[in-house]
């Protein structure tokens, strides 16, 4: 045990390399869930970049300049309003199943993006347990599903968006259920599985051969009961082979600005019908 | 005082990183500042500094993203470990010593994490992420010569003699 000890004294910095590693691999969103009770600490450093371009923000003692910079920031509200108040009339026009789909809408802002690594891409949103969320709900914004809550803290969240290449979190076969169709005809569509590939591009799998063809439109499925269906998912760019002459995989357009998100709308199921409704499938 | 070091570089390398232009990031040219400074305490500073400001770049870093918790203070804090244990076989004080070191960790750490996500079932194909990563890395290589110079002359890492300070209160 002595030696032991002595060994780790000597090789502390490789020992906590090492600890971390076994960490990473038992717990991904650490213990307790660690992370998401953090991440609420890493919002206000990143809400920096937004408040620098407010009024206010530098030293500035000339009238006109400061009135100048007051009416950019009037403008550029007025801008964001006007996109705010398109996604909500956007969503109105949304028809999804009152039967089916008893859903309560919560409004998010987006806090910061993820700050690691260029290929990751998620979101951290100002909403969290407190306001009813949790992990594998959908967002969207205007009718556009934009991704899936990956990891759910008390007033925080992080959005998994569609076009991160990671795998998704739990139940995952289930919720990247999508349709292929092509608009205006009266066939049904293919399901495949969504995927995310890189920025602002996504990957449909699994569909039968000859299923999809460019311009065809991507909506959800609709065979998790935690997201509607028909969503609007995006549009084929491409379709080839999927492994086998009997598959074929699309590349998919996002229809939302996944980059410039700056609000969604999470869209929470109660979970009794959750469980009611997943019993019945079974 | 390796802590305070280490807090402040990692404060610095996220600031640098949260206001880094937004459009320059999504196109993967962004230098890894948290590497960066890693790399800085690993070079500049004593004993076994790179490491402990790795892991705290890594851990600090972790509530801001999807990758697995812990991973990247992993990766971060074994590159400073490997800087320390190495510099005095690296002529450091040279800027082309300086890129070819920071873009060589930042190719490796980002191959590592491309590989990463493939053994976890990455979506899609991971080839295209390598585009990424070659421009992540060809950043940080540019910027390392002139951030760790900067961190050099603000004498963050700098290790002080003993009896430096006290000739001024005489």
């Amino acid at each position: 045990m002595r030696r032991i000890r002595e060994v780790l004294d000597r090789h502390r910095p490789a020992a906590a390399v090492a600890a971390l590693l076994l960490g990473a691999a038992l717990f991904p969103a650490g213990p307790d869930g660690l992370r998401a009770r953090l991440a609420g600490l890493g919002a206000p450093l990143a809400l920096l970049r937004a408040s620098s371009g407010a009024p206010g923000a530098g030293p500035d003692s000339a009238d006109t300049r400061r009135l100048r910079e007051e009416v950019e920031w009037l403008q550029g509200r007025v801008r964001t309003l006007e996109a705010e108040n398109a996604g909500l009339r956007e969503f109105r026009s949304l028809r999804l199943d009152a039967r089916k789909q008893p859903l309560r809408v919560v409004a998010a802002r987006v806090a910061a993006r993820d700050a690691a690594w260029p290929y990751r891409r998620s979101v951290l949103i100002d909403r969290g347990t407190e306001d009813g969320l949790r992990r594998g709900l959908p967002a969207v914004s205007g009718k556009c599903l934009v991704g899936f809550v990956a990891e759910a803290g008390p007033r925080t969240s992080r959005i998994q968006l569609l076009d991160d290449p990671g795998p998704r979190a739990d139940d995952a076969r289930l919720r990247a259920a999508v349709r292929v169709f092509r608009p205006g005809s009266k066939e049904e569509g293919a399901e495949g599985v969504l995927s995310g590939e890189r920025r602002d591009l996504l990957r449909v799998r699994m569909l039968p051969a000859g299923a999809a063809v460019p311009g065809d439109l991507v909506v959800t499925s609709g065979a998790d009961p935690l997201v509607p269906e028909g969503l609007v998912v995006g549009r084929v760019l491409d379709a080839g082979e999927d492994g086998s002459p009997k598959l074929a995989a699309a590349h998919v357009a996002p229809s939302a600005d996944l980059a410039g998100l700056r609000e969604v709308f999470v869209l929470v199921a109660p979970e009794a019908d959750v469980r009611a409704e997943r019993g019945a499938k079974r | 005082v390796t802590a305070v070091r280490a807090g402040a570089a990692v404060l610095l390398a996220l600031l640098a990183a949260l206001l880094w232009p937004e459009g320059w990031t999504d196109a993967g040219w962004r230098p890894e500042f948290l590497l960066l400074a890693t790399l800085a305490a690993g070079l500049l500073g004593k004993g076994d500094e790179g490491a402990w400001t790795g892991i705290a770049a890594g851990l600090a870093v972790a509530p801001l993203t999807l990758e697995p918790f812990g991973w990247d203070a992993a990766l971060l804090g074994a590159l400073g470990l490997a800087v320390s244990r190495t510099r005095p076989s690296l002529r450091a004080d040279r800027a082309g010593v300086r890129a070819t070191v920071a873009g060589t960790a930042a190719l490796l750490l980002g191959l590592l994490r491309v590989l990463r996500l493939g053994a976890a079932g990455a979506g899609g194909p991971v080839a295209p992420l390598l585009a990424t990563v070659l421009a992540g890395a060809a950043a940080t290589a540019v910027a390392a010569p002139t951030v760790l110079f900067l961190l050099d002359a603000a004498g963050l890492f700098r290790s002080r003699r003993p009896g430096a300070g006290r000739a001024s209160l005489v």
